[in-house]
């Protein structure tokens, strides 16, 4: 799993070196040959810009106190402005360190010296402090410097004297015992705590968490200590948090209380990517001349639109846990594997809209997750998580997810709730997963061998039958006897088709012509077979069924069902 | 080493082979380790030498796992349980709790401090997992006479055959039982599930298999690059080059 994000970051992450990594800077200050200093906003927008190779101390002896980073740090430590519950002392520490790193730097960048002695003077960094204070700068936020015409994070001598003090600093680590990586195979000396991952805070971590750490003795192992637990180089370490890190930034996505980063071997085209479709099909999110997902994605399979061939897809899904990463899945296979299983997944939700007649749009996949729930935030991140796999994986629906679908189609048929596609494609997915011939179709299914099917467009013919006789009459056939006609239709549905003879005399010739046509056509159907209870399928078959004599009766005569499929009448 | 190698179907509802990298949060290995395979195996039949003099142990073989063959695609399921922090005392403080020199103390599951107590972790294993596994017995020089192989070889056949072990094997983790069945050599089978995936550097075993004497449990960490190629992993000999090894005595 870790080899495939140091694959990634290998490839797409410039200047992979430990000690040194990205940083959102808001200051720049200039200092010119003179010594004075002007400081102004950097970048283009007003969260900053990134430098990429920004040198970083050690995260593990920097928790000691009185330590910083070299160059770029926060305007606390450079310019000693603080908020105010900032502890004065502290910072003070730090600032004189932020200067003795430059004094000793100053040996290979003479020019760092001007910079020291700025820094070093209390009265013009009170000035600077002020400007920015006024300028709305927060403590918090990152600077840099240049100095006489000279950026230090891009000359070499610099960064390259950073690096070589920096390996000074964790040289007890290096006197440790040779072990094997568990990246790379080699024999190196083994970091002895990682780095923390970031971009977690909004699922449940802390924004710096821990992916590999082993600081309670439960978790080590046969005596080994920290993280020689799994051994693995400072190199390898690097790139594995520089890995996530840029990936969870730039190729995450929310799911529930997780977050699914996914990314492939071979970049793919933000327009060509499978996984993408699933949280926005492609259709919902353009204009209406754009292809759907199924159709972009049966080109992809058959090589209209060009794609890397040979590519692979990884998927990983993580949140946090108190301080540490919690892995939640990590799914990879080929990139034609993918196409065909996102494929799928669209073509089994495939369901007729509830009232034109055509297909729903293909739903999102947080749509089918809030399809199970009564509210989206109220999903439970396993469950989302299962679905994703379902999904990713082609796998079977789990049946829990059925019943919380029905309970769910109940409770709004009885509020009078429109119809929700995602749901009812749920249900005819579930079918179709579950293997064997179950006759699902999206549109209405007039030979469908099940006759808890035909039940529930018998009730659906009755409720429209009875809107056609009285009007809007409140609690209606529906509200009063859905429940228990999909679950004993053989001790309700009598008494409702004998009470819809009242109905039928209620109405015009013509019209009550057709009601009685089609309910002769239902109970053709169902002959004597109507079951006396149904259990969770023959009620998951029931409500189908009704959604789907609904949408047809409401979509009128021109509506498809299976049988003009199939060309038949 | 024996002519003969021996194929058992192992299966169960749940394993879980952690990644030495997500041993917190475990995570699962998505195929069965050889270590783990070897472990069913010793379940079933180990015996060693074991002298009164000196009290060290001279085993008269180990089992060179072959090949592993996945017959269930590998499925995970999320698990969180109530944990502690701490760990037992070591050997010193139990012999003295025995002779009743001391007072056993317990370890506390509601411990205050940083170090001992509870904690909330989740565990990814893999659900109805079904592997066939096929290894070898690799005699010690000492006990390496043909008829002593063979008396091994039968000795495991016999015991397997019967459903015997010495204790329950398990996957991973001794709270998930796995159940075996001895498979004839010819015998048809279901054919491996159709799963291909590179796992990269995956953990051989924390033994030094090769050793003739166990004096101490000194972990000796070896690795190996596994790929799983419609549905087997083929596990090369500890022996080979493609396992990497600490150098003796080192980690």
């Amino acid at each position: 799993m870790l080899q495939h994000i140091v694959e990634y970051a290998t490839k797409n992450i410039p200047h992979l070196q430990p000690g040194f990594g990205p940083k959102k800077v808001k200051w720049r200050i200039t200092i010119n040959q003179t010594g004075t200093a002007v400081v102004e906003p950097y970048g283009s927008s007003e969260d900053g810009s990134e430098l990429e190779r920004c040198p970083e101390y050690p995260a593990n002896l920097l928790q000691s106190g009185g330590r910083c980073h070299f160059l770029v740090e926060t305007l606390q430590v450079v310019l000693l402005l603080l908020g105010t519950n900032d502890d004065l002392e502290k910072y003070q520490g730090k600032h004189q360190y932020f200067i003795e790193l430059l004094k000793m730097a100053a040996t290979v960048t003479p020019e760092l010296i001007k910079a020291a002695d700025l820094f070093n003077d209390s009265h013009r960094i009170q000035s600077l402090s002020e400007y920015l204070r006024n300028a709305g700068a927060k403590p918090t936020d990152k600077v840099f410097f240049t100095v006489a015409g000279l950026d230090p994070l891009k000359h070499e001598p610099c960064l390259e004297w950073w690096s070589e003090f920096r390996k000074s600093l964790t040289i007890k680590e290096g006197n440790a015992a040779l072990m094997l990586c568990f990246m790379s195979g080699e024999k190196v000396v083994p970091k002895a705590t990682h780095p923390k991952i970031s971009g977690l805070k909004a699922v449940g971590g802390r924004g710096q968490d821990i992916l590999i750490g082993f600081d309670k003795k439960a978790f080590e192992s046969l005596g080994l200590e920290q993280s020689s637990n799994c051994a693995m180089s400072e190199d390898a370490v690097n790139r594995y948090s520089k890995g996530l890190d840029h990936l969870i930034a730039k190729h995450s996505r929310m799911l529930a209380g997780a977050k699914v980063v996914h990314w492939f071997k071979e970049a793919v085209k933000p327009e060509d990517d499978p996984l993408s479709f699933l949280y926005e099909p492609p259709e919902l999110t353009e204009a209406a001349a754009q292809a759907s997902a199924r159709q972009i994605l049966e080109s992809l399979r058959s090589g209209q639109r060009p794609a890397p061939s040979d590519n692979h897809y990884f998927a990983l899904t993580i949140s946090g846990a108190s301080g540490r990463v919690m892995v939640r899945d990590w799914m990879e296979g080929s990139f034609e594997e993918l196409v065909s299983r996102i494929e799928k997944w669209f073509a089994d939700l495939e369901i007729v809209a509830r009232d034109s007649g055509k297909l729903a749009p293909d739903p999102k996949f947080m749509a089918v997750c809030g399809a199970i729930m009564r509210d989206l935030k109220d999903l439970p991140a396993p469950t989302a998580t299962a679905l994703w796999r379902v999904a990713l994986a082609g796998l079977p629906i789990p049946q829990p997810f059925i019943a919380q679908a029905l309970a769910r189609f109940r409770a709004d048929l009885i509020d009078d709730k429109p119809f929700n596609h995602a749901r009812m494609g749920l249900i005819k997915a579930y079918f179709i997963r579950k293997g064997g011939d179950h006759n699902m179709s999206a549109y209405l299914n007039k030979e469908h061998p099940d006759p808890a099917y035909h039940c529930g467009r018998l009730l659906a013919v009755l409720a429209s039958l009875q809107r056609a006789a009285l009007g809007d009459v409140g609690a209606g056939v529906v509200q009063r006897y859905y429940v228990a006609a999909s679950q004993t239709p053989g001790l309700t549905i009598g008494r409702l088709v004998a009470n819809a003879q009242n109905h039928l005399n209620k109405l015009d010739g013509g019209l009550a012509f057709r009601y009685q046509e089609q309910l002769a056509e239902v109970h053709s159907r169902l002959g004597d077979r109507i079951p006396r209870t149904l259990g969770l399928e023959g009620q998951s078959l029931f409500a189908l069924g009704y959604y789907q004599q609904i949408a047809a009766n409401r979509a009128g005569k021109n509506t498809k069902t299976n049988e003009t499929n199939e060309g038949g009448n | 080493m024996s002519k003969r190698t021996h194929t058992i179907e192992v299966w169960g509802d749940f394993a879980c082979f952690t990644r030495p990298e997500m041993k917190v949060e475990r995570f699962s290995y998505p195929v069965i380790t050889p270590s783990a395979a070897r472990g069913i195996f010793d379940a079933i039949y180990w015996d060693c030498d074991l002298r009164k003099d000196d009290g060290v142990i001279r085993p008269y073989f180990h089992w060179q796992v072959e090949r592993i063959e996945v017959l269930e695609m590998p499925r995970y399921i999320a698990l969180r349980r109530n944990e502690v922090k701490g760990t037992g005392p070591g050997k010193a403080a139990i012999n003295k709790w025995i002779s009743g020199k001391e007072n056993p103390e317990p370890l506390w599951a509601d411990g205050e401090d940083a170090t001992t107590g509870r904690t909330q972790r989740q565990t990814m294993a893999l659900k109805n997992v079904h592997y066939r596994l096929t290894a070898r017995i690799i005699p010690k020089a000492q006990f390496a006479a043909p008829e002593q192989i063979n008396k091994f070889d039968n000795m495991f056949e016999r015991r397997a055959k019967h459903g015997k072990c010495f204790q329950q094997p398990f996957f991973g983790c001794s709270e998930f039982p796995a159940f075996f069945e001895y498979v004839e050599s010819g015998e048809e089978r279901k054919p491996p599930a159709s799963f291909d995936q590179h796992i990269g550097w995956m953990l051989y075993d924390v033994f030094d298999l090769r050793r003739d004497v166990v004096k101490d449990d000194q972990p000796f960490i070896s690795l190996f690059d596994a790929s799983v190629k419609f549905g087997v992993l083929e596990v090369p000999p500890f022996e080979s080059e493609k396992v990497r090894k600490p150098e003796r005595g080192r980690v």
